[in-house]
Parts: C-alpha cells; structure tokens; sequence
C-alpha cells in the first residue's frame, strides 16, 4: 500500500501533464515515522540518451523514461540522512492505460537475475503509474487513471493507494 | 588514503554485507578489477561482455557522472568516494 500527500500526489499529476507526450518520473520518499511516501520530481533523460545514442537507447521520452542518475543519488542520500528511504518512484504513460508493463518489470532487475530466480533489486519497491492521455489523440490533455504495483514475492501485483 | 566505494544493497551479497569497502585504485578500471579480485563477480555486475560500463549502471565519483569524465579511465584520487548507482528506468 502507498500512502502519499494530496499535495504530493497532485504536483505528480501536475508534472504529468506538463511534461506530456514525454514520459515524466520521479522518486517516492518514504519518511520516518508517518510511513506517508513524498514525491521527488525528476528529469527523464531518456530523450536525450535517445538522440545522442539511438542504437543504444532505441525508445524515445514518449515510451520510455530513465531517472537522471545524479538527482536519484542526491535525493536517496538526503532521504538516508533524514532517516527516511527511497520507497519507490512514478512516472506516466502516453496515451495508454496505467499498467506495469514488461520494460518496467525487466528495468527492475538490474544486478539480481530473473532467469536465476532472484527476487528484483529492490524488491520493497512501489511503482506508481500514471495514465496520461491528451494533445495527441486530439482529446484535453488528463490524468485518465493511475495504479501503483509492488512485487508480491511471485510477481508485480497492483496494490493500493493511499491519498491522505 | 584508499578510495569508498559505496555498494547498493543488491550487491552487497557479494562484499558480505558491507555498504561501503576501501580499496586502492588509479582509475575506475583498476577500482573494478580490485573489487573483483577481492568480490569475485562484481565485475560482472557493472561491465557487459565488451567491458564497457553497463547501460543501466551509472557509477559516481565525488558526485560527478563517470559518463561525463572520462568513462572507466577516469583517475581516482586518495580519499574519493565512488558510488554505484542502478539506474530507474522502464516505459509503455
């Protein structure tokens, strides 16, 4: 179960659709002792990787989204300092329904191996997805939906979301 | 003064639990073969099959990305502090 801030939860809706049709992201900070998960917006770099690198980074921002790795660190070591923890991250798809999809689900084994049968890296991990629809399918731009999903010691499963 | 490196929690199975580890080292390619030498499978971890930097990698040093210094011959100094870093990533 993630439990976030209303305030938190709408600046994620509100980075969602400022950064539509690119894939927005951002870390979910767990503080110490309210349980209740802040949101740390960051830069999706994935666009850039993309047009410095296509061969290596084949998807662009609208379909994919990789944390800028110097704001993940900053933000994982305050979070450690003030007793807290990176409880997980968000971030939205593009014109398509809020799921876990299989290149969200392979990104989370980066060192542990599936195929050995290694729970992924961070296996307390939330993952928090939006569902943004808008300027491309000709509709207002919106927050259709959002579903958050954890690893249940099988598989990714959707759990709840707390709005408090 | 020997260089930290800071290991995340997946890999820390492999330095027996430890978070942080010294060792002496030149450059981030010599820092990976010490922490294989004295971890055996770490290099694995953090190269591909060509040796490079895996692409959901990221390695740190002072804070500055290795990607934007000089990759693996990036030279390390006493006292610097390495950080490993899985990337967060996934998409549609």
């Amino acid at each position: 179960m993630l439990r976030i801030a209303r305030r938190d939860f709408d600046r994620i809706c509100a980075q969602a659709l400022a950064e539509y049709p690119h894939e927005c992201c951002g870390l979910l900070v767990e503080g110490v002792p309210s349980g209740v998960s802040a949101a740390h917006a960051c830069t999706n770099v994935q666009q850039q990787r993309h047009e410095e690198n296509p061969n290596r980074y084949s998807r662009d921002a609208s379909t994919a989204y990789l944390i800028d790795a110097g704001e993940q660190l900053h933000i994982a070591e305050a979070a450690e300092k003030a007793g807290g923890r990176v409880s997980g991250c968000y971030h939205s798809h593009i014109d398509c329904a809020a799921y876990f999809s299989d290149e969200d689900e392979r990104r989370t084994w980066i060192f542990n191996s599936r195929e050995a049968g290694d729970d992924p890296d961070d296996p307390d991990a939330m993952y928090l997805v939006l569902s943004v629809y808008g300027d491309e399918t000709g509709s207002p731009r919106k927050v259709q939906g959002y579903k958050c999903f954890a690893w249940d010691g099988n598989h990714y499963a959707e759990t709840g979301v707390e709005i408090v | 003064m020997p260089v930290t490196v800071h290991i995340p929690t997946p890999l820390r199975k492999l330095t027996h639990n430890q978070a942080e580890v010294e060792l002496e080292a030149g450059t981030i390619s010599e820092l990976v073969d010490g922490l294989d030498g004295s971890y055996e499978g770490l290099a694995g971890k953090l190269l591909d099959e060509d040796g490079e930097v895996r692409r959901y990698v990221n390695i740190f040093v002072n804070d500055e990305d290795i990607r934007f210094l000089d990759g693996k011959d990036t030279p390390l100094n006493d006292g610097d502090s390495v950080s490993i870093v899985p990337a967060i990533a996934g998409g549609s």
